[in-house]
């Protein structure tokens, strides 16, 4: 049974599928033919994305005539849209910490404690002073314990 | 063979394996990590590592993982991995009624004789597979390949056409970078970075751990969970044993065969093994209510499922799951090649697979047997403590691919398809196998028709890839045959 949170999900998962199975197969069409054996390096990719636009197109066939198919709204429609823009925030705070290691230099450690403080603040958010100041301080030891493992046994340069 | 057993039974290859496998049971006991992720996760530290000990110790977290799964679900009625799911039927029970002692020991050794039994199989029938394997050519490899994918995307869960447009979408993202016969670059789309194609690990990062992160995160705060009383230490009587001397061995052997077949897996296995236990049983009402046998069964046939799905991947380096497609890009990684010559190239790698399954069977048994109740404490850690350090680890494992922030963007962007198929209930065992494969087979199907002047025909006049084609046949009729009976079923 389909509900319409698991529509749109499957409906951008088919709507993908088709983005890059033309992107593939319009890319292929533009490879040199063979030269030395029979196949090429188009006949693959050509093929393969063939088949997942042929896939695209049954899945979207029965997906919107089959008769059956019941959409059904969720009970709690807040609770669909909450755990995506949670999600969504979750991914959003760790591009954030990629930024400030990668664009902004910021010091491993500073960027990972920030990551890590604010990530779970983000997930639970933190209630009692005490807990909140002893998390900071395991928090900040673990950073500084990653950054020496980081930068002196794995020589990252970022 | 016996220089292996040698190095993996000597200091280093114990603490090596007693490492793994710890981890393994820590992470396999947390419902929401699963094995899969803290192999992934794993991997990159593994690169500094001589490529057998990284091995073993890899082998030795997917064997723990597997096994402590058996904690939460028999004390929290929640399998910490999904192989784990038919003990929560008779082992939360019996925890519940008083005897959580009891219900852990019998999964202990119900995975240990499983774990063994399986060992033995891989032990005897690897050799013999490899020795029929080296005769394979281009066409019985590609044809192994397409079976293998046609097998793992019939019987994951989800319908049969989103396994195939999965592993469809999962083999188009293998294609770019450098064409394997003639060499020359194609589908970059004129990125530098995509001169080498899409790396492993980013893919493997961003779909199974990094994806599964964003999911745990939108998770409202979880429901209340239930507990059973938790035990100070783990039992298991002579009485327990005699009563189920039959189910050990029934159980085991049909865990090891099922997870000999590529694409089933170890949940499959204990399904099987449970069903089977309950029609044998002489007390199948008590099933579900706390029985020994139930939970002999299902512990039994997944951790022999484990074991058994190393067949495949040491003889024909075809993996059969998610978790053994992680331990053949890590052969990869390691500059190893995976395959049927594996064992005339690098015998000492193939013994020491199977020499760290055997020291990680009994360490597990150790580890269990004495450290269940300190374990079973970590099964309550908070996941908003958990979550952010592993979203470090991701960072740190795809970046330490080349040094290039490109694999960690290719990360992300791997982490919103996993979220998008996770949601769309498609499922990710036939992308990342298709990811692995599709090279293999691209490069095996071009030399084929270059060995036999252009001819497809070998493909059906040779018998092993025909046999290969018609189970690949059989497979896909079954598997739209079984869904167009369940649409049929739905209208009614």
């Amino acid at each position: 049974m389909i509900t319409i949170f698991r529509l749109r999900y499957e409906i951008s998962f088919l709507i993908l599928s088709l983005m890059i199975g033309v992107l593939i197969f319009i890319s292929a069409s533009g490879l040199p033919e063979p030269t030395y054996e029979p196949m090429g390096a188009a006949a693959f990719p050509s093929s393969i994305a063939s088949i997942t636009i042929f896939l695209v197109a049954l899945k979207v066939f029965r997906l919107f005539f089959d008769k059956n198919t019941l959409l059904r709204v969720e009970k709690d429609d807040e609770e669909g849209q909450l755990s995506f823009l949670k999600s969504f925030c979750m991914l959003l705070i760790f591009i954030a910490f990629v930024v400030l290691v990668c664009f902004f230099n910021v010091r491993f450690w500073i960027s990972a404690f920030l990551f890590m403080l604010l990530a779970m603040s983000f997930l639970k958010r933190p209630n009692v002073l005490r807990r909140f100041a002893i998390q900071c301080v395991a928090l900040m030891a673990f950073s500084l314990m990653l950054d020496y493992v980081v930068t002196d046994v794995l020589y990252f340069n970022f | 063979m016996i220089g292996a057993y040698l190095e993996v039974f000597s200091l280093s290859g114990t603490m090596w394996v007693l490492l793994g496998t710890v981890v393994g049971i820590l992470i396999g006991s947390i419902p929401g990590l699963s094995g899969a992720m803290v192999i992934a996760l794993a991997l990159p530290m593994t690169y500094y590592m001589q490529a057998t000990d990284a091995l073993i110790l890899l082998v030795a977290m997917y064997i723990g993982s597997t096994t402590g799964g058996l904690i939460s679900a028999t004390l929290m009625r929640m399998p910490g991995t999904e192989s784990a799911i038919m003990t929560t039927l008779d082992g939360f029970p019996m925890a519940q009624r008083g005897e959580p002692a009891r219900a852990l020991g019998l999964g202990v050794i119900a995975s240990f004789i499983g774990g063994m039994f399986a060992w033995l199989v891989l032990t005897t029938l690897s050799p013999l597979l490899s020795t029929l394997a080296v005769r394979f050519g281009p066409y019985e490899i590609f044809s192994m390949t397409v079976v293998a994918l046609t097998l793992i995307a019939a019987i994951s869960k989800g319908s049969f056409m989103n396994g195939l447009l999965a592993a469809a979408l999962g083999a188009l993202f293998a294609l770019p970078g450098i064409d394997p016969i003639s060499g020359s670059l194609r589908l970059t789309f004129n990125i530098a970075e995509l001169d080498n194609g899409f790396n492993l690990l980013p893919v493997m990062l961003g779909l199974l751990v990094l994806g599964q992160v964003m999911i745990d995160s939108g998770k409202k705060s979880e429901n209340i969970i239930q507990k059973a009383s938790s035990s100070k230490k783990v039992t298991f009587s002579a009485k327990d044993f005699k009563e189920n001397l039959w189910n050990f061995a029934r159980s085991s052997i049909i865990g090891t065969w099922i997870g000999i077949l590529p694409g089933i897996g170890g949940t499959t296995a204990s399904i099987a093994s449970y069903s089977v236990a309950k029609g044998f049983s002489k007390n199948s009402s008590k099933f579900g209510s706390g029985c020994s046998e139930g939970i002999v069964a299902a512990e039994s046939a997944n951790n022999a499922g484990t074991v058994g799905s190393l067949v495949p991947l040491i003889t024909l380096g075809i993996p059969g799951s998610v978790v053994t497609a992680i331990l053949l890009g890590a052969m990869v990684m390691h500059n190893l090649n995976p395959g049927p010559l594996l064992f005339v190239q690098n015998p000492g790698v193939a013994y020491t697979i199977i020499a760290g399954v055997l020291s990680a069977n009994l360490i597990m048994l150790v580890v269990m047997w004495f450290a269940t109740p300190l374990i079973s404490r970590m099964m309550y850690v908070d996941k908003a403590w958990l979550l952010p350090p592993i979203i470090i680890f991701c960072f740190i494992g795809a970046y330490s691919v080349s040094g290039r922030f490109f694999d960690v963007i290719a990360m992300c962007g791997f982490a919103c398809l996993g979220y998008i198929l996770v949601r769309a209930k498609v499922p990710l065992g036939p992308f990342i196998i298709a990811f692995i494969l599709t090279p293999m087979a691209e490069e095996n199907l071009r030399s084929g028709l270059v060995v036999y002047g252009s001819s497809y025909l070998p493909l059906l006049t040779r018998p092993i890839p025909l046999f290969f084609i018609v189970i690949s046949i059989i497979t896909a009729v079954w598997a739209v045959w079984s869904e167009i009976g369940q649409v049929r079923k739905a209208k009614i």
